[in-house]
């Protein structure tokens, strides 16, 4: 009886570990082969494999730009996930630990600012920075990115159950100024959740595809996303590029999906206070 | 509080104010020349176009062009082009097809140039073309490429069968019929490919838009359309032509396969073939476009122009970069490596790359094929400022009846409203007849 | 006074980048939803002038069938979708809990692992598997199966973002369920009940604040559905451009130019998601405790 539950269960598990793997197979496969062989050979297995000639050409095509785009991407989602973070926390913080006039409708209003579609802001966010001399600049991509309503929300709640008010009052009897016991004190106290919003940041940057499209005009700015895509779409006038498209793929993903299987113990602390009590 | 809320509503007032002062819906302004030599920025994506700019810097100190790649056409090109005259960020020259100039013109992007003499170069480009930017008296771009229509087909697998590719739209069908006994298909009826089934319309005699009294006209649901649908739809239902959106994966498998043995396309498709079907080599050839008889007619897929963009600080050496890139010889050479199109030219004669045997198609020379084509295409067709508005509610419609909802000739009216719906919203004149 | 102070400067940093990044764009595009343009000058060609319109556009975003057809679309699909990931998201989170399961790590780790790839990157790739001669599923099957047809693309669409999402929510969960105390299983268990009635009746209970967070959020992500069917759209006749909400508005605004009738609808499917997931909230606020 106990064996057959323990093979269930597990068979279960495997049956989905398949569902999530395969597409991730099908990559790994279809990256090394030739244009030719990938419309003309089986999707399950190797045919004339030749990963490192397709690497080679994602690497050297047009003078090396996915390189660029890496380092963009690394740009982009680092540095706005760390600032987006710093801001989320600053004001989740003043939120949860200060009572002040208006305070509920200044929450209210970060949760609304979750349901509102891109499309809404994407175009007169261009405007803005076109006005601004901003657009088609690092700026204008990374800018937008520092507002996470999420965040807010989540250091709220953080905060609210994990920063004790006795330590904050022990502080300002010390004499030490809020920005400092903000920054020695209470900071230190967030740290799961501000890995969690740190985190949530990183991949929601890392996946942004519509603010990049319509800010950027010069492809040395583009993120991986929006640059692989560019090859995808001119793919049916450059086909190798459909092949490229696959290798820059792999290239992007791997890493990043070895990054999730580090980093998803880090999701687990912050997100379940936030649904505690949400 | 309420101090700080007055601010703010008023902070939020003048941005406002910014935001709305920035759109300026005839066209931008003209910029003023900086120091130095003008400096030009050129938006396109046609493949190799960066070796024409940079033989052009390096002849012309005194004006720098900078090539900024944009994604294809509707890809997101001009939604950035778009996108870019709202904000005043456009660059001085917009490479754009045909069917999308109209909205250029509409939204303002476009500098008329018979006022910096652009008439002088009229002579040396192909009549028909040189009207693609040619609306209501002014002119609005320097023609590129064309795309005269002829049929790609496999030889080999033609000779194998003993059949000869079909010279009428009659023989199309029966042929279609001959070639599905033996396992493949003789074509797709892409119903994804709006130009696609626009150039097909445009063969049979269809006059989608046209322009009377400074008004615009639409007749899509016309009778030359609706026998162009109603010749498609047998084979369509008996599942004789392919109906899968073309250029995709799927589709290129089909090809290099041989399981779908012709491609109606332009010239410019002979460098996407030779790329996407590189097992092809000596097996393909090039024929004319069947007939619905009578003289010859043939059609034109895409094509594309260089526009000067209105706001330019310098739009007489805009223009003149513009005519160079697209009658020297040795920048229309670079081009048509990177297959471009059928050079605008009225002469092709001084381009011996054009006309070089091809070992693709078994040594034939396709230009002559295209170049009949090129010469027989119906030159009073325009197009109209909804154009993409316009093949979108079509391949809509088209997607549908290909998947049974209704018959493809029941896709007109519907464009047809939708289209004239689609162009008083635009508050674009319009004619009832 | 000297905390007022020190309270606007925790907020400040926020406000300022959420008032001119959320809600001046918000503004602008609530402002540009009520002007129409107006054309003069042969062919239309003369001049154009922004002028009030009033609620012109919103009368034709709701009389366009396209638009409230992938409005419905959308509905369909999260009253589908969204339910479907979340019982399979606790159900991998139960089994991963239950004792009898082994290479927990392992598994978690690879049901998380689709949550790192961007949505534009997961439908191309699913859009290769998906393929009429390429599909390798059509392969081992033996039979084309037409994945990106009328009938069933919706379903591939979702499908995608289960594959992208499932294990996201999975993680969620699970984190719940860590946080439950291990000594109500013990007197669970002391009163009689198998693991089954344990994950029923103890663990489902509880973890209840998890599933509402991961179905609002989900709510949300199904509303605003736009990468997937904008990359497949490529491959399929059965997408058009006004397939989902978010697609109808992008291709007004980027495509169109219809600056005015794109805001329209992008203001209406905010207040479609306010509505939806305050509905959601106050329909398992009342069956709470």
């Amino acid at each position: 009886m106990k064996t057959t539950t323990k093979i269930t269960v597990t068979a279960l598990l495997c049956v989905a570990a398949l569902y999530f793997l395969i597409p991730v197979y099908w990559l790994v496969i279809a990256a090394t082969k030739s244009t030719g062989d990938l419309y003309g050979s089986s999707g399950w297995w190797l045919f004339n494999p030749q990963l490192f000639e397709n690497l080679k050409q994602v690497f050297t095509y047009n003078d090396g730009i996915f390189l660029r785009w890496i380092g963009n991407t690394l740009l982009y989602a680092g540095v706005g996930a760390t600032l987006s973070t710093w801001v989320a926390a600053a004001c989740g913080y003043a939120l949860a630990k200060f009572r002040f006039r208006g305070r509920e409708t200044v929450f209210n209003l970060v949760l609304g600012g979750v349901l509102v579609p891109f499309t809404a802001l994407a175009l007169p966010l261009y405007l803005l920075f076109s006005q601004l001399g901003l657009s088609n600049t690092v700026f204008a991509v990374l800018l937008p990115c520092l507002v996470s309503p999420f965040g807010v929300y989540l250091c709220r709640i953080y905060a609210d159950a994990a920063v004790p008010d006795e330590l904050l009052e022990a502080g300002r009897l010390d004499g030490a100024g809020e920005a400092r016991i903000f920054h020695t004190v209470v900071l230190r106290m967030m740290a799961p959740a501000l890995v969690t919003t740190f985190l949530f940041e990183f991949v929601g940057i890392w996946n942004n595809y519509f603010l990049p499209l319509v800010m950027l005009s010069d492809t040395k700015l583009y993120p991986l996303t929006l640059g692989l895509s560019l090859w995808q779409s001119t793919a049916d006038r450059e086909p190798v590029l459909t092949q490229l498209t696959i290798g820059g793929a792999l290239v992007s993903v791997v890493p990043l999906m070895i990054a999730m299987v580090f980093l998803q113990r880090f999701w687990r602390g912050g997100l379940t206070e936030g649904s505690v009590k949400g | 509080m309420t101090g700080f809320s007055r601010r703010s509503a008023l902070r939020g007032a003048l941005a406002l104010g910014v935001l709305a002062g920035c759109s300026k819906p005839g066209g931008p302004a003209r910029r003023t020349p900086g120091p130095g030599p003008a400096r030009l920025t050129f938006w396109a994506w046609v493949p190799g176009i960066e070796k024409c700019v940079a033989l052009w810097n390096s002849e012309n100190p005194d004006v720098q062009v900078t090539l900024v790649r944009i994604p294809a056409a509707r890809s997101g090109g001009y939604s950035k082009f778009y996108s870019s005259l709202e904000a005043g960020q456009q660059p001085d020259l917009m490479h754009a097809e045909f069917s999308e100039m109209p909205a250029m013109m509409m939204y303002g992007g476009l500098e008329e140039l018979t006022q910096h003499g652009g008439d002088q170069y009229r002579s040396l480009f192909v009549d028909w073309i040189w009207q693609q930017g040619a609306y209501g008296g002014g002119l609005y771009a320097i023609p590129q490429a064309s795309g005269p229509v002829a049929m790609y087909y496999r030889r080999d697998l033609f000779d194998k069968w003993g059949i000869a590719p079909p010279r009428t739209w009659a023989e199309y069908a029966k042929t279609a019929e001959q070639v599905r006994s033996h396992d493949a298909y003789l074509g797709t009826f892409p119903p994804n490919n709006g130009q696609y089934q626009a150039a097909l319309s445009w063969q049979a005699g269809a006059r989608w838009f046209g322009t009377k009294d400074q008004r615009w006209t639409v007749d899509i649901d016309s009778e030359p359309t609706r026998r162009v649908m109603d010749f498609w739809q047998p084979l369509v239902r008996e599942r004789l032509v392919k109906t899968i959106p073309d250029s995709g994966t799927a589709w290129y498998k089909d090809l290099s396969d041989g399981k779908s043995v012709t491609w109606m396309s332009a010239h410019w498709a002979d460098g996407v073939l030779r790329g996407g079907v590189p097992n092809g080599t000596g097996k393909w050839a090039v024929a004319p476009m069947p007939q619905w008889g009578g003289p010859f007619v043939a059609s034109n897929l895409g094509g594309s122009s260089t526009c000067v963009v209105r706001g330019t600080a310098y739009p007489k050496e805009a223009m003149r970069f513009a005519v160079w890139l697209n009658t020297n010889p040795r920048s229309i050479a670079l081009l048509l490596a990177g297959g471009y199109g059928w050079p605008a030219l009225r002469s092709t004669d001084s381009i011996p790359e054009l006309h070089a045997p091809s070992p693709y198609y078994g040594g034939q020379s396709i230009a002559k094929v295209f170049g009949e084509a090129n010469a027989g295409v119906d030159t009073a067709w325009k197009w109209a400022p909804i154009t993409t508005q316009s093949l979108q509610v079509l391949t809509d419609q088209l997607g549908q009846a290909v998947n049974g909802a209704f018959t493809l000739r029941d896709a007109l009216p519907t464009t047809q409203r939708r289209t004239v719906r689609a162009m008083e919203k635009k508050g674009l004149p319009l004619s009832a007849g | 006074m000297r905390q007022k102070l020190s309270i606007a400067g925790f907020l400040a940093p926020f406000l300022v980048l959420f008032s001119a990044f959320f809600l001046l764009p918000i503004g602008y595009s609530i402002y540009r939803s009520l002007t129409v343009v107006e054309r003069t000058g042969p062919l239309g060609l003369g001049g154009a002038e922004q002028v009030f319109g009033g609620l012109t556009n919103y009368l034709w975003a709701l009389q366009e069938p396209g638009f409230l057809g992938g409005l419905g679309r959308i509905l369909l699909f999260g009253v589908v979708q969204v339910p479907v990931m979340i019982a399979g998201a606790t159900l991998l989170a139960l089994l991963l809990d239950s004792a009898s399961a082994r290479w927990k790590g392992f598994f978690r780790a690879t049901y998380f692992l689709p949550y790192g790839i961007p949505g534009v990157l997961a439908s191309i790739l699913w859009g290769f598997l998906y393929m009429p001669g390429v599909s390798p599923f059509s392969e081992l099957l033996g039979v084309e199966i037409d994945f990106l047809g009328q009938d069933n693309v919706l379903w591939s669409i979702a499908n995608i973002v289960t594959w992208s999402f499932a294990g996201y929510n999975m993680l969620v969960i699970t984190a719940q369920l860590n946080a439950i105390d291990p000594s109500l299983y013990e007197s669970a268990r002391m009163d009689g009940a198998n693991a089954w009635q344990i994950a029923w009746h103890v663990k489902l209970p509880l973890i209840r604040p998890a599933l509402v967070l991961t179905t609002v959020f989900s709510i949300i992500g199904t509303l605003q559905l736009f990468a997937e069917p904008m990359v497949l759209k490529e491959l399929s006749t059965a997408i058009d451009v006004r397939y989902t909400p978010n697609l109808s508005a992008y291709s007004e605004a980027f495509v169109n130019n219809d600056y005015g009738l794109a805001a329209a609808q992008a203001v209406l499917l905010a207040l479609t998601a306010f509505v939806l997931s305050f509905g959601f909230l106050k329909l398992v606020g009342r069956r709470g405790p």
